[in-house]
């Protein structure tokens, strides 16, 4: 099935369409074109024969020889223009006929013969009558034929001169000068357009190549008053020379129609044919062809559209002779349209040979009608144009093809637009990611744990401890094990002289108050001076009351009691002997309140047969502690023995306390025996002080003698002490020395 | 040896692996270290509870309520209460209704070291070292007057910078900086040696103290060894 | 003393609860909390029944007890070696070269060397004799006095509310 190219959009369509599927164009002229090939050509003495694409200035050079000779043939424009426009009589359809609106292949090269006949001798003599549709101030405008236009001279000049240019655009054709007629345009738009294709065609043939395009006149006197002024200073003037190369075609192929004669009653003619007049009343002096600007009319609305289709940037109108100077030949429609269209067949005036001869004329601008103006979709768009909105969108399709800036039919909200694909990814820069990685480490850091270095097994400062221990075990196991003990004991210190002088001085089966206020931990170095002190106390028969203010203190004092008595060979066992009244807690609230209330603080002792010791002698004689003959703290703690100074002394009066305490808790308590009045009578200071207790009592070291089996391995041990801190000490400060002036040399070098 | 009855020896036996199995400390944190110690903590804790109850509670709070008169069920009255009170601080949640209890021994014990502070410690040291300076004190004591009067002028210097050295009030300066008078700095220096030899001489005490627990713990071990060796 | 002997019970307790809580939740170290609470509700239930001076409280008392906490003491002369030695190596100045020279005397004038006194080192005449009735007794009561007036104003603190250590 043939295929018909629509002329707007140039997509293919089925032949046997009227109007094209994609843009609604009509796909065939409201006449039959297909008989019209057969007829008799219009313009019968000059038929110029079809050109290839190649030689589309030969063409065009024929077609405007053609139109010139057509024109000198003279006033046989009547039937001339009868039989121009007998293509337009005919309306028979024939699918078989090539339809004027689709455009020839490239190959092809089979031209209309009415295109071919077509002449300047069917120019029409007198200016035609053009019927516009009926609008509001719609005026007739006569186009008056008698002579060759000006501009039809000048496309037929310029065609002449640039015989070697290749048309750029569609149409190039310039009319023949002289001849009238401009298109016979009809009622709708379409129509007109159908018409410019038409002569585009005729164009393209090149049947009226070189032909000045008739010139158009408009009566002025049509127009309202001020519109003419209005059209002047909307319109700009294009150049003489810029006429544009589809306009030559129409021009010429208006005047080839305005040379026919149309009767509106013949049977067959279209609706616009009908309305057309023979004569037309346009002067063709006054016609100011396309391309050309008058002062009162300027058909650069089209040629704006030609602009736009040629993508010519739309400058200020109101300097278009530069721009228009520098365009060439432009074609009023946009690049889908049909092939043939845009053959290079059609006559272009992008030489503007012809032009060039009509340059000095000057071309009265023709007065549009109210409803002309108001088609004028370019004024509208130039305006915008104007504004510099070049990158609007080009309309693709449609009656707008070609034009920029077109408003859309749907409105943006109601178009569908792909949505914006926004990453999922969060857009960072680089240095951005670095500091968030940055950051992110530290954080991260915080929470593991940090890694130490691996240390070697064998450091200096364990092989050191190691040293240490060995030496120090060696200096007292040596000693303990071979039971050494000719390290003589140590002298009778003032307050371990006081002490025994205190105890000396004691009554028989005193009644003591004995603080076992000691740790376990330190159990030995304090029985090695209780073993002594506690002994003399049990040979003068005292009746020893034991207490303590630490939870291990009651069985520490059962601890010492049953050894010291059993080396001593003493039978204190039993409440008879000795009360151990146990635990008194919060400590020195509770040593407080056992100093004011013994009674009621420690009613009962641990022994199970005792429910109450106070009411048994000898204990039911002490009401208060400054009753009890002796008060001896046993401590290792140097603040336990401050608070039985501080809390209980001051309550004994002259009740003598003495502190039987450990070499660690000597600094804090020495203060007090040394205080005048002494607030501790006297003082056994561990393992030596119990020695030099044993030494004053050597009838008691021979029967206990702690320190005297401890004081070989002490004195070695604090020997070993002694030369191990001061070694150490010694190695450590050379290494100090010498890691100094290592890092000093560092510094130094660095 | 003497004859040892089983548990004597087995307890022997005991107290010489403990021993030995603390004395492995030396060469390093090892699982039997760790795990004599917490045979330890258990066993003080477990006797120090007992100790509390049947010295302090079952005695001197139950046996009141159970078997004692009015007066005594009165006078008991108080201490259960707080005794109640102060259960509560074993729940993190509850421990707020201990509070009254707790406020109540730490007042008691503000106003008892108080009392203490001032009637056992301030006012006789003071006293103390007021009269190092008594020649009747010194003619008394039988030594060289000269000599003890250096003394007590040592240790009255001595007391005296050793508290200027814990004196830590200062003015702040124009520039933001706090410093000391320039005569509490000299007096503050002074006080430096005279406590770091009194901290030396605790250093030696507690090292002799130690000493004498080690030379303990290896007349023990002898004790133990020796007569599996010679069999006495 | 009864309210303190019941902080006493709500110190052994927590003491309960920690050690419960490390088993229960399979911490590490979880077997030694096991021998812990064995040791303590073995010892609970044999001073509970007996008395805390009877045989088996005593067996306990002298054969665990009383032989861990001694070794630990024991071992701890060994640590004080060690860092009196290396005191010098962390700071050389005046003060720790008196404490150490003064850790020594001291040391070394609490018996005799070898069997040998020497007179006026050893003796209660003796440098050391001296030293510890004189400076250091002078930096004891300086220090004494301090923590005597330290604890009457943190006591007055307390009694007057100003701080208050029990909670609000």
């Amino acid at each position: 099935m043939d295929e018909i190219r629509c002329p707007m959009c140039g997509k293919p369509n089925p032949a046997d369409l009227e109007e094209c599927q994609h843009c609604q164009a009509r796909l065939k002229p409201l006449m039959n074109t297909s008989d019209w090939q057969a007829e008799e050509p219009p313009f019968p003495e000059s038929t110029p024969q079809p050109s290839d694409t190649s030689g589309d200035e030969a063409s065009m050079d024929e077609w405007l020889s053609f139109l010139r000779e057509n024109e000198e043939a003279g006033d046989d424009q009547g039937s001339s223009g009868d039989s121009t426009f007998e293509w337009l009589e005919d309306e028979t359809d024939d699918e078989s006929d090539k339809d004027i609106w689709m455009g020839p292949d490239e190959s092809d090269e089979d031209l209309p013969n009415w295109l071919k006949e077509m002449g300047t001798d069917d120019l029409p003599t007198e200016p035609e009558r053009v019927h516009f549709p009926e609008e509001e101030g719609d005026q007739e405008i006569e186009l008056e034929g008698e002579e060759e236009p000006d501009w039809l001279q000048k496309i037929r000049t310029r065609q002449m001169e640039e015989s070697s240019v290749q048309p750029e655009t569609e149409f190039g054709s310039t009319a023949e000068p002289g001849e009238t007629a401009g298109p016979e345009l009809g009622d709708d738009l379409d129509e007109e357009l159908s018409l410019i294709a038409e002569f585009e065609q005729d164009i393209d043939t090149g049947e009226y190549a070189g032909e000045a395009v008739p010139e158009f006149e408009i009566e002025q006197e049509a127009l309202p008053e001020g519109m003419e002024e209005e059209i002047a200073d909307e319109l700009p003037e294009p150049a003489e020379d810029e006429f544009p190369a589809w306009m030559a075609g129409v021009v010429a192929g208006s005047a080839a129609a305005a040379s026919l004669e149309v009767d509106a009653e013949t049977e067959g003619l279209p609706e616009w044919l009908s309305d057309l007049e023979k004569s037309s009343t346009l002067d063709q002096e006054e016609i100011v062809p396309f391309g050309e600007e008058g002062d009162d009319l300027t058909f650069d609305w089209l040629q704006s559209q030609v602009r736009a289709d040629q993508d010519i940037p739309f400058g200020d109108m109101s300097e278009p002779e530069g721009e228009l100077a520098d365009i060439g030949p432009v074609s009023p429609f946009v690049g889908d349209l049909s092939d043939f269209l845009e053959d290079a067949e059609l006559s272009t005036l992008e030489s503007g040979d012809v032009l060039e001869e009509t340059k000095g004329e000057d071309l009265a601008p023709a007065d549009l009608p109210h409803w002309l103006e108001a088609m004028r979709p370019i004024d509208a768009a130039a305006g915008m144009y104007a504004m510099g909105d070049k990158d609007a969108p080009v309309e693709s399709s449609g009656p707008l093809a070609g034009l920029q800036g077109v408003l859309p039919v749907e409105p943006e909200i109601a178009q569908l637009k792909k949505p914006i694909a926004y990453a999922l990814r969060l857009q960072v820069s680089e240095n951005q990611q670095a500091h968030a990685d940055l950051f992110e480490k530290l954080v991260k850091s915080e929470g593991e744990p940090k890694a130490i270095a691996g240390r070697p097994v064998l450091s200096s400062q364990y092989l050191f401890r190691l040293i240490i221990f060995v030496v120090l075990l060696l200096a007292i196991a040596w000693p303990i094990f071979t039971n050494s003990q000719v390290v003589p004991l140590p002298g009778l210190s003032p307050e371990v002289l006081d002490t025994s002088k205190i105890i000396g001085d004691l009554p028989d089966n005193p009644l003591v108050l004995l603080a076992v206020d000691y740790e376990p931990g330190l159990a030995g170095e304090l029985e090695a001076i209780s073993a002594v002190v506690v002994d003399h106390l049990m040979l003068k028969g005292a009746y020893l009351t034991l207490v303590s203010t630490t939870p291990n203190g009651p069985a520490l004092a059962e601890r010492m009691i049953a050894e010291i008595s059993a080396s001593g060979g003493h039978s204190y066992q039993g409440i008879d002997r000795y009360a151990n009244l146990g635990y008194i807690p919060g400590g020195v609230i509770g040593l407080q309140g056992f100093a004011r209330s013994p009674r009621q603080v420690a009613p009962y002792a641990l022994d199970p047969d005792s429910t109450s010791v106070w009411t048994r002698p000898p204990l039911d004689q002490a009401q208060n502690l400054a009753e009890f003959d002796l008060v001896a703290v046993l401590s290792d703690d140097p603040g336990r023995a401050k608070a039985w100074i501080e809390q209980v002394q001051p309550a004994l009066d002259d009740t003598p306390m003495v502190a039987l305490i450990s070499s660690q808790a000597e600094p804090l308590v020495r203060p007090y025996y040394h205080a005048y009045p002494k607030q501790v009578q006297g003082m056994v200071v561990g393992l030596a002080g119990g020695g030099s207790y044993e030494n004053a009592h050597q009838d008691l070291a021979a029967r206990s003698g702690v320190a005297r089996r401890y004081w070989d391995a002490y004195t070695l041990g604090m020997l070993a002490a002694a030369i191990l801190i001061g070694a150490g000490g010694v190695v450590n400060v050379i290494a100090k020395i010498l890691e100094t002036q290592k890092q000093a040399k560092a510094g130094g070098k660095s | 040896m003497a004859e040892m009855s089983l548990p004597d020896l087995v307890g022997s036996i005991l107290g010489f692996s403990l021993t030995l199995m603390v004395f492995s400390y030396v060469f390093g944190d090892n699982a039997l270290f760790r795990a004599t110690i917490h045979l330890f903590i258990g066993a003080a804790a477990g006797y120090a509870a007992v100790v509390a109850w049947y010295n302090v509670t079952w005695p001197q709070l139950f046996l009141p309520l159970i078997l004692g008169s009015q007066s005594e069920r009165l006078y008991a009255l108080f201490p259960l209460v707080l005794s109640g009170l102060l259960l509560f601080k074993i729940s993190p949640r509850l421990s707020g209704y201990g509070s009254p209890a707790v406020a109540y021994l730490v007042g008691v014990g503000a106003a008892v070291a108080i009392g203490g502070a001032v009637l056992g410690t301030i006012f006789p040291q003071t006293l103390a070292t007021i009269n190092l300076l008594d020649l009747e004190a010194i003619r008394q004591s039988g030594e060289t007057p000269l000599w003890l009067l250096i003394q007590g002028l040592l240790i009255i210097l001595g007391t005296v910078t050793t508290l200027a050295y814990f004196h830590f009030g200062a003015r702040q300066k124009l520039d933001g900086s706090a410093k000391r008078a320039e005569w509490i700095e000299i007096l503050a220096l002074i006080g430096q040696v005279f406590i770091a030899i009194t901290l030396g001489v605790v250093l030696a005490g507690v090292f002799t103290s130690a000493l004498t627990a080690l030379i303990e713990r290896v007349n023990y071990i002898a004790d133990f060894i020796l007569p599996l060796i010679t069999g006495q | 003393m009864i309210v303190a002997s019941t902080a006493l019970f709500i110190g052994v307790a927590n003491l309960l609860r920690v050690h419960w809580g490390k088993i229960r939740m399979a911490r590490p170290g979880s077997a030694y909390s096991v021998l812990l609470i064995v040791s303590l509700v073995v010892t609970l239930v044999v001073a509970g029944l007996f008395g805390p001076t009877a045989y088996w409280p005593m067996w306990i008392f002298n054969n665990i007890q009383l032989p861990i906490e001694s070794s630990l003491m024991a071992i701890l002369s060994v640590v004080l070696i060690y860092s009196a030695a290396r005191l010098l190596r962390r700071r050389i100045d005046l003060f720790s070269v008196v404490f150490t020279i003064v850790v020594l005397i001291i040391l070394l004038g609490s018996g005799p060397i070898f069997g040998i006194e020497i007179p006026g080192f050893h003796g209660p005449d003796g440098l050391r004799a001296l030293i510890m009735q004189v400076p250091a007794v002078a930096g004891a009561r300086g220090i004494l006095l301090g923590v005597a007036l330290g604890t009457l104003a943190t006591g007055l603190r307390v009694l007057m509310g100003v701080d208050r250590p029990y909670g609000r």
